[in-house]
């Protein structure tokens, strides 16, 4: 869809629209996110189409066991980096996408540059271990990945007797392989952030990981093509690219990923603050024109059909599902007599959905409400990385009556909060000794609170001020932390909140109530995941670059439509 | 062995917390051990060395109580890491200090370097000029494991002393030794909580089949 320029909205005005933290920043709305224009995998795709990489096959040494190598070299303008993937023959009673498995059907690492052969070969002795194994600075992200049997299974048979698979199949999955951990930033010896942050492709959040996410998309379907032609032979038939590209790639992800929103929090302002401002500038925009209104239009009935493919067993989610259709079905009924014609026409269209829809309709409406408006906001993906050490020291000239001050202020929700009742600190989060993974325990019923994470800032806020208050108001800042510094960590945090307002969630993660899946969720739809499949109150599968196009075929397509399917696609379901 | 940055600072993290230091106390122990092994400079063995001396001893008996007129002094050897943080916080306000009996002085050296454009900070064998990026180190005694009287000022950045620079702000990986390794990693063990058959299924919230 060509855009078309827009007027430019005052300053001024979209400051006065954004929507508070205290709104935004609840895990009820976080859970009810969904991926927009300026998630990562949109924003690399861009990237990618935009400056032309090149993505070749160089090396593919599988046998007819399905054993073996193939590495994918991204070409772009400035550096190459190699996905190598190790494929494996797994017995089923091995698969496991816990953290707590020991093997995979794919491991991968994306090399920084051309690996040699022996890289390749070194790599091979470590890469397929994951946790278990080393890597070196060369490389950038560890992952691995399991078969969706049930489809890979369905795709190869297809394709091995010459015929393309049901795409019902397909879309009852949306992908042959299902990633679990993907690693990056240091972990097991990979390269450091600090090594390539400062690469204009490689800086933004999470850019090297979802690329190699990208070409692990590309190696799924190679690899059940392979398998195709081994069982089929001449009879064999490679995937039909409107049906290759309906395949994402999966993930499965569990509370490890939970804390990171908590422990990084200059960096979730950082995008909280992005998709706001896209948002504020969409609805301070005084006029709407035709183009972005029809796109808008068009993307919404995208977005309805889609739902199809939206599956999940999960109660709570597949509900929310059919009360996001209901309400994509209000929306539409209420455009119907929608012009666009007054005053901030985005903005009145926000404040109707704002207080006729649930929060799953409302958060989809500000990803579509973005969404025709590239020109206008596309500049902020460029805005989402943040150095957390940037914000990490504290200012002990302050004095004890003004933290507890910016405390009250940006905390009022935490010292509203009960901290002596067993629901509000119900849970604990630890570190399993057993895989040095973050789980959550029931602190009334389960030994080991007292070795709990430090994830409960709303909690560790509530005691801290309890002693400000003790405190003579002209103390320093520094002299109280000297004698408790037990308060360290919360007076850091009101530190970086008064500065960075969109860096706390605005909820008792301690709590019986809470949901760990709203934070993975949040984080997802940040990504750009979609059609999230939640299998518990604290692990999610969701699906990654479905719709998007694939390597080989990037440089002759849009390649930013693919948040919703295309018409096209979803009448052939 | 060879370890990144980030590896580093998470271990040397949890390993001051395992050993009794707050939380928020301990992630500034992590910075200072990153920031030091990026420089090239012993961290990981410093902290060790703290966190072995001081175990089990209360931060109460480990800061300074009395820091005026540029003089510190604990009860005890103090906790260059509380010291270190009570530098940091004081930002650019940092004078003449003199601390009296340090456990592993070099530990102060970030906290100096990191809240001021130059510093120098000497005890008996060794003395430093730094700023946040290159240190000019003199002397043999990095790894010592406590100082009588540690001296830290400022020192302008254009001290001649940082005209020979030892050391410089580098990337990762970085080598460790393996038993100082496994040392931390065995303070940092004290955070984990043992797995139950109960919060293996619960605690993750998985137990379902993947073969689907």
């Amino acid at each position: 869809m060509a855009e078309v320029k827009t007027a430019v909205p005052d300053d001024m005005r979209v400051g006065e629209l954004m929507r508070p933290p205290q709104e935004v920043m609840r895990l009820a709305r976080m859970g009810a996110s969904h991926q927009t224009r300026l998630s990562f995998m949109r924003a690399i795709l861009r990237r990618v189409k935009c400056e032309g990489w090149q993505v070749n096959r160089t090396v593919w040494e599988v046998d007819d066991n399905g054993v073996g190598v193939g590495v994918y070299e991204a070409r772009g303008p400035e550096r190459i980096y190699s996905l190598i993937a190790y494929a494996n023959d797994l017995p089923p009673e091995l698969r496991s996408d816990r953290v707590i498995a020991t093997q995979w059907d794919a491991s991968f690492a994306l090399f920084d540059g051309v690996p040699t052969r022996a890289d390749i070969d070194r790599l091979r002795d470590n890469v397929p271990k994951q946790e278990a194994g080393r890597c070196a600075s060369s490389e950038l992200v560890l992952s691995r990945a399991n078969r969706s049997v049930r489809l890979f299974d369905h795709v190869a048979n297809c394709l091995s007797q010459g015929r393309q698979p049901d795409v019902a199949e397909i879309d009852k999955v949306g992908y042959l392989m299902r990633t679990t951990a993907v690693y990056g930033n240091g972990k097991f010896g990979l390269a450091d952030r600090e090594l390539y942050c400062m690469r204009e492709e490689a800086g933004g959040p999470f850019r090297v990981e979802l690329l190699a996410v990208w070409l692990i998309r590309a190696f799924t379907v190679d690899i059940v093509e392979h398998m195709a032609q081994v069982k089929g032979g001449a009879n064999a038939v490679t995937l039909n690219r409107d049906i290759r590209r309906r395949l994402g790639v999966g993930n499965s992800t569990g509370l490890g990923m939970a804390p990171f929103l908590v422990t990084h929090p200059a960096l979730l302002n950082a995008w909280m603050v992005a998709r706001e401002t896209a948002l504020a500038r969409v609805r301070a925009l005084p006029l709407a024109n035709a183009a972005t209104t029809e796109h808008f239009r068009e993307q919404l009935q995208r977005a309805h059909q889609g739902l199809a493919r939206w599956h999940t067993p999960d109660e709570r989610q597949s509900m929310r599902v059919r009360e996001l259709a209901e309400d994509l079905d209000k929306l539409k009924s209420h455009l119907e007599t929608e012009r666009f014609d007054g005053v901030e026409p985005w903005n009145e269209l926000y404040l109707w959905a704002a207080s006729n829809l649930t929060l799953e309709g409302q958060e989809a409406v500000c990803s579509l409400m973005i969404e025709p408006h590239g020109e206008l906001v596309d500049d902020l993906a460029g805005e989402m990385a943040a150095d957390e050490a940037q914000s990490f020291v504290i200012d002990g000239q302050m004095h004890t009556a003004n933290l507890l001050e910016l405390a009250r202020r940006h905390f009022d929700w935490a010292l509203a909060t009960d901290f002596a009742s067993a629901d509000q600190t119900a849970r604990f989060w630890y570190v399993s000794e057993e895989k040095l993974e973050p789980r959550l325990g029931e602190r009334h019923e389960e030994p080991g609170a007292e070795l709990e994470q430090r994830l409960g800032i709303g909690r560790e806020v509530a005691v801290m001020t309890a002693a400000l208050e003790k405190e003579p108001e002209t103390t320093l800042l520094a002299e109280f932390l000297l004698r408790h510094p037990e308060h360290r960590h919360a007076a850091r945090r009101v530190q970086v909140v008064a500065r960075l307002p969109y860096a706390e969630i605005h909820d008792n993660v301690l709590s019986a109530s809470m949901m760990p899946i709203d934070m993975l969720r949040c984080k997802l739809a940040f990504f750009g995941a979609s059609r999230f499949d939640p299998k518990s109150d604290r692990w999610v599968r969701i699906t990654m670059y479905a719709d998007a196009p694939f390597p080989d075929e990037i440089a002759g397509m849009d390649a930013d439509d693919w948040a919703w399917p295309q018409f096209d696609e979803v009448r052939s379901t | 062995m060879k370890v990144s940055i980030n590896e580093t600072e998470v271990m040397a993290t949890k390993a001051a917390w395992g050993a009794g230091r707050p939380w928020g106390l301990a992630q500034e122990a992590g910075r200072a051990v990153a920031w030091l092994e990026a420089m090239r400079l012993p961290g990981a063995v410093s902290l060790l060395a703290l966190l072995v001396a001081s175990d089990g001893v209360p931060c109460e008996q480990l800061r300074p109580v009395a820091t005026r007129d540029g003089v510190w002094q604990g009860a005890g050897p103090l906790c260059p890491v509380l010291a270190g943080a009570y530098i940091s916080d004081s930002g650019g306000e940092l004078f003449v200090s003199s601390l009296r009996e340090v456990y592993s002085p070099l530990l102060l050296l970030p906290f100096a370097s990191l809240a001021c454009p130059g510093v120098l900070v000497a005890w008996s064998t060794t003395s430093i000029v730094a700023n946040r990026v290159a240190a000019s180190v003199k002397g043999s005694g990095l790894s010592d494991g406590i100082a009588g009287t540690v001296l830290v000022s400022p020192a302008a950045a254009s001290e001649p002393a940082l005209q020979t620079v030892t050391h410089s702000l580098r990337t990762g990986p970085v080598d460790i030794a393996d038993e100082i390794w496994e040392a931390l990693s065995a303070f940092a063990h004290r955070t984990y909580v043992p797995a139950s058959e109960s919060s293996r299924l619960k605690g993750a919230g998985a137990g379902l089949t993947d073969n689907d």
